[in-house]
């Protein structure tokens, strides 16, 4: 989750990430950002974000992107 | 039936009448009939197109259904003593399976959108292709090609919804007349906006009571609907007409430059109202629709101005092409061999850049089959790819001229930047053909006449917007803008209408009515002196 | 609560739809005369009118009702509007029997003679005779019911608009583009001349250049719509209580409309109704000062038919002498308003 919120941090330093729950429904991030959270992820932790992963829910918060990211590693 | 006629409204009367008397069970199959009625008004010949594609998608869903319903039963079945490897492989199987049907449906669903509004486009630029390389052969274009009505708009939500189950977002519908209500919602058919089925189709599984502030809320986005499209952008149209015709070249750049206001003035008032009008009908039923236009000349950006302008277009593209192609395993592969050379910053750009180009030019050929469609969405992409790719540059430009970005007078700087920007691109458009839009775009930047500018030498008002009606034009312009900053502050306009005393709405109500039915533009064409010269 | 509610939108249904006749009253064009003439004949007592003129110009630049009640105690109204089609003489006649129950019906000829080929002409000359009809009136229905009928034969004339024709406005709205437009035009004139047609230029103007008056044997048939609306026209009037005249007003007519008139005369003959055809007879008439224009006597010309045809109408028909009847006080003193608005507008002339 740290390593998480310091990527999310590189990318958008303007966000609180810890605190926000509807980044993508209220518009917060850009589609731009989104990939660019997405190629992160894919490299930082070796995982196949693939398009079925890719809801409004699975990224409206950091935990959610985190719980995502587990779910991902569990099924590899 | 036009969205705005006399006939549209009453048709609108009767349904809300039969919907609400009808058992809600029924409900359903009232909209159907009426969205097939309304659809009728267009031609018989354009009903197989919509029933085409409806049956397909409908049978394709539930054909991806059964096989992942299948998939699960097999899990279940197994148990919980199912290893991993078990387990992945069934899942590999049924996700190729299901890919294939939704290959195949989408691919069905866009060759029909494609040929009845690209073949000719297609064989016309292959002729010029032929003709370049000075080949002898000649193909000659459908004639009569039928366009049926809407056909962009139901193909997309039709590809939308087959993609969606694909990915197994929702379970498919089993009801063939709620699909078909979906795909051919009469408020939407014409214009959008673009429907997702987790957001409208689900609606009509639900009953819908009678509700007093739906009706009136609906009539009153409604009636500011006509506004926006009678008043505004049908009195701005007779010079958009006039000065990007085929005589531009009598014109200088001011006058171009008047033209292109005048275009925003009308494209905006004409889309954005026809979609209050959408979304206000289909509230007085009881539905809602997603917001399709929010402020898009307060932009700040061009990206931003994309997710403003028709944003379920924008949607649709984000979700079913922009996160698709970046996610691709070409596009990936780059990364990550560039990533692997230590080109870590480039990793990430090329998808970025390479994305915008592949969105906008969809989006310029779906905004029509001709080349300055295309140039449009190219222009578009460069900018939106542009300014990703210079980000870094901008945010060191900025820094070091110690410009403060959360003043006013930066974000309006921005707007009015980006509203010219797009300006550019609407000429390309709206202008015959690109070899004028180059001319005029050019002369924009080079001519300015002061006199017309000021309106010294009255040429403006021969456009065919006379004074009076520059001034109703104005006046206009000015309700719509002060409206649109309060709604840009967070102002919900009608619940805030609603909480003021009743004299006070109804005073609202009854202005906007006279002007509407005053200012607005329609009816037959009246000439005067057919009645002062009548003879006897 | 739901109560309120629903008692309120009722409220605000009937404001809309009273604000929309209000627009459609406000916003007619180019029709006070008309509109006048009508709106007067509806607030006259009831069953005091014993003859009444259907038709085009032609009746009300000619008839001075006032002055024939003063000097013969007939009460004949004129309810004519400009260049009215022979389609709506009959809609004219449902209005004219609404309120009053005639004993004559005096039904103009020169409808017949008029050229109605086109949809644009056709449609403006209805819409004369709709926007000034009550908006609920039965004869309202008739006349938008019978217009559509026949302008579906210019199908292609893109600028008819069905329900334009219920809901005027929908044409007129537009009317403050007009250059000329001044708010004072909504108004409707107040005064009325019961009928009359009172105009500062044209009341009395001299003529300018008088026309061929041409007179000939020879026949043309008449347009075959306007035959089909005539033979309509007497089956629906052989069924009424009235009697029916044909009249033609004198004017100068060109070669064809000669041959129809011709035509007209026989039909009518034929069909055993009768017909009144004074012609311009150079013994009464000064060509140089009683017409304003070929087709149009002045206010002198009119003096001059209105003395002759009263005349006429009192040898020939049993009229009662309406002097002195308390319910006809609307006619008493129209005459010397009208011949004071006369004097003016020769006062202004001369000056």
């Amino acid at each position: 989750m740290e390593k998480l919120l310091e990527i999310l941090q590189q990318i958008r330093s303007d966000i609180d990430f810890e605190k926000e729950t509807t980044l993508v429904d209220d518009g917060v991030l850009d589609s731009f950002d989104i990939v660019s959270i997405v190629s992160e992820l894919t490299m930082e932790y070796d995982i196949d974000i693939s398009i079925d992963d890719m809801t409004a829910e699975n990224f409206n918060s950091a935990a959610a992107m985190h719980e995502m990211i587990l779910r991902i590693q569990d099924e590899d | 039936m036009a969205y705005t006629s006399l006939g549209f409204l009453a048709f609108l009367g009767i349904v809300i009448l039969v919907y609400y008397l009808v058992p809600k069970k029924y409900q359903w199959a009232v909209l159907l009939t009426a969205s097939y009625i309304f659809y009728l008004f267009s031609g018989v010949a354009q009903l197989a197109f919509i029933l085409g594609t409806t049956a397909v998608t409908y049978f394709a869903a539930l054909l991806m259904q059964k096989k992942r319903d299948a998939y699960k039963a097999e899990l279940a079945a197994i148990g919980p003593e199912i290893t991993r490897e078990q387990k992945q492989e069934l899942k590999k199987a049924v996700g190729n399976k299901i890919r294939r049907v939704q290959f195949a449906s989408v691919i069905a669903v866009l060759l029909v959108l494609a040929i009845v509004k690209y073949l000719n486009f297609a064989i016309e630029s292959t002729n010029t292709v032929f003709n370049v390389l000075n080949i002898d052969v000649y193909l000659s274009p459908v004639e009569k090609m039928i366009v049926p009505l809407g056909i962009s708009f139901y193909s997309f939500q039709a590809m939308g919804y087959l993609i969606d189950i694909g990915r197994g977002r929702y379970a498919a519908e089993k009801h063939f007349g709620r699909l078909a209500l979906f795909l051919s919602f009469f408020p939407t058919i014409v214009q959008g906006p673009i429907n997702r089925y987790g957001d409208l189709g689900v609606q009509f599984n639900k009953e819908h009571s009678f509700d007093y502030d739906n009706l009136k809320y609906g009539a009153q986005l409604m009636l500011w609907g006509f506004f926006k499209k009678m008043v505004i952008a049908d009195r701005a149209a007779p010079a958009v007409a006039a000065i990007f015709s085929e005589n531009y070249a009598d014109y200088n750049g001011s006058v171009y430059f008047f033209g292109m206001l005048m275009y925003a003035l009308q494209i905006y008032g004409d889309f954005s109202g026809g979609i209050d009008i959408a979304r206000g009908a289909a509230q007085t039923l009881g539905f809602n629709l997603p917001q399709n236009f929010e402020r898009p000349y307060f932009s700040t950006s061009v990206a931003d101005y994309w997710r403003r302008w028709h944003a379920t277009l924008g949607a649709w593209m984000r979700e079913y092409v922009f996160y698709p192609v970046m996610l691709s395993k070409p596009l990936t592969k780059i990364s990550k061999a560039l990533r692997k050379a230590g080109k870590a910053k480039l990793a990430k750009l090329v998808p970025s850049v390479v994305t915008p180009f592949v969105v906008f030019f969809l989006i310029g050929i779906w905004h029509g089959a001709n080349w300055k469609y295309v140039a449009f969405g190219l222009y578009n992409a460069t900018i939106v790819a542009g300014s990703v790719a210079l980000a870094p540059v901008f945010k060191k430009t900025i820094e070091k001229l110690h410009i403060n970005t959360e003043a006013f007078s930066w974000k309006l700087f921005t707007i009015v930047r980006t509203f010219l920007v797009l300006g550019i691109s609407k000429i390309l458009v709206k202008s015959p053909g690109l070899k004028a839009a180059l001319h005029i775009i050019k002369s924009i930047f080079t001519e300015v006449d002061l006199d017309f500018v000021f309106g010294l030498d009255g040429k403006i008002f021969t456009f065919g917007i006379d004074e009076k009606n520059m001034f109703v034009l104005f006046v206009a312009v000015l309700i719509l803008f002060g409206v649109s900053v309060l709604q840009e502050n967070g102002m919900k306009m009608r619940e805030t209408l609603a909480k003021q005393n009743i004299a006070f709405r109804w005073a609202v109500y009854f202005i906007a009515l006279i002007f509407v039915l005053v200012f607005g533009v329609y009816g037959p064409a009246y000439n005067a002196a057919d009645f002062i010269y009548g003879a006897y | 609560m739901k109560n309120k509610k629903l008692v309120r939108s009722l409220v605000f249904a009937v404001l809309v739809f009273a604000l929309i006749l209000t627009l459609c009253d406000l916003f007619e064009y180019g029709n006070d005369h008309a509109s006048q003439r009508i709106e007067t004949y509806q607030q006259l007592e009831k069953n005091t009118v014993d003859a009444v003129f259907v038709g085009t110009s032609g009746m009300d630049r000619y008839w001075i009702g006032p002055k024939a009640f003063e000097e013969n105690g007939i009460t004949a109204y004129s309810l004519s509007t400009e260049a009215m089609p022979t389609w709506l003489l009959k809609s004219m006649l449902i209005e004219a029997t609404d309120n009053q129950s005639p004993k004559l019906a005096i039904i103009d000829m020169r409808s017949f003679m008029l050229s109605y080929d086109g949809g644009e002409i056709n449609d403006v000359r209805s819409r004369r005779v709709i926007d000034v009809l009550d908006f609920f009136s039965y004869s309202r229905l008739n006349a938008i019911h019978r217009t559509l009928k026949v302008l579906s034969k210019w199908d292609d004339d893109t600028s008819r608009f069905d329900m334009s024709f219920f809901f005027s406005f929908i044409r007129y709205h537009s009317l403050w583009e007009e250059e000329s437009f001044s708010f004072d035009e909504l108004k409707d004139p107040e005064s009325k001349y019961m009928g009359f047609y009172v105009h500062e230029n044209l009341s009395i103007a001299p003529i300018s250049k008088i026309g061929a008056d041409v007179t000939t044997q020879e026949r043309e048939p008449l347009d075959p719509l306007c035959e089909q609306q005539l033979y309509e026209l007497l089956d629906y009037v052989a069924k009424q209580d009235y009697e029916v005249l044909f009249l033609d007003t004198p004017h100068c007519y060109n070669e064809l409309e000669a041959k129809r008139m011709n035509t007209l005369c026989d039909i009518l003959d034929e069909e055993g109704v009768s017909y009144f055809v004074p012609g311009v007879d150079r013994e009464l008439y000064d060509l140089e000062t009683d017409f304003y224009n070929d087709g149009h006597v002045n206010y002198y010309g009119a003096e001059k038919f209105t003395e002759m045809f009263a005349e006429y109408l009192t040898e020939n028909y049993d009229l009662p002498d309406r002097r002195g009847d308390e319910d006809c006080d609307d006619w008493v003193g129209v005459y010397d308003v009208i011949k004071a608005q006369i004097k003016k507008f020769e006062q202004a002339a001369e000056k």
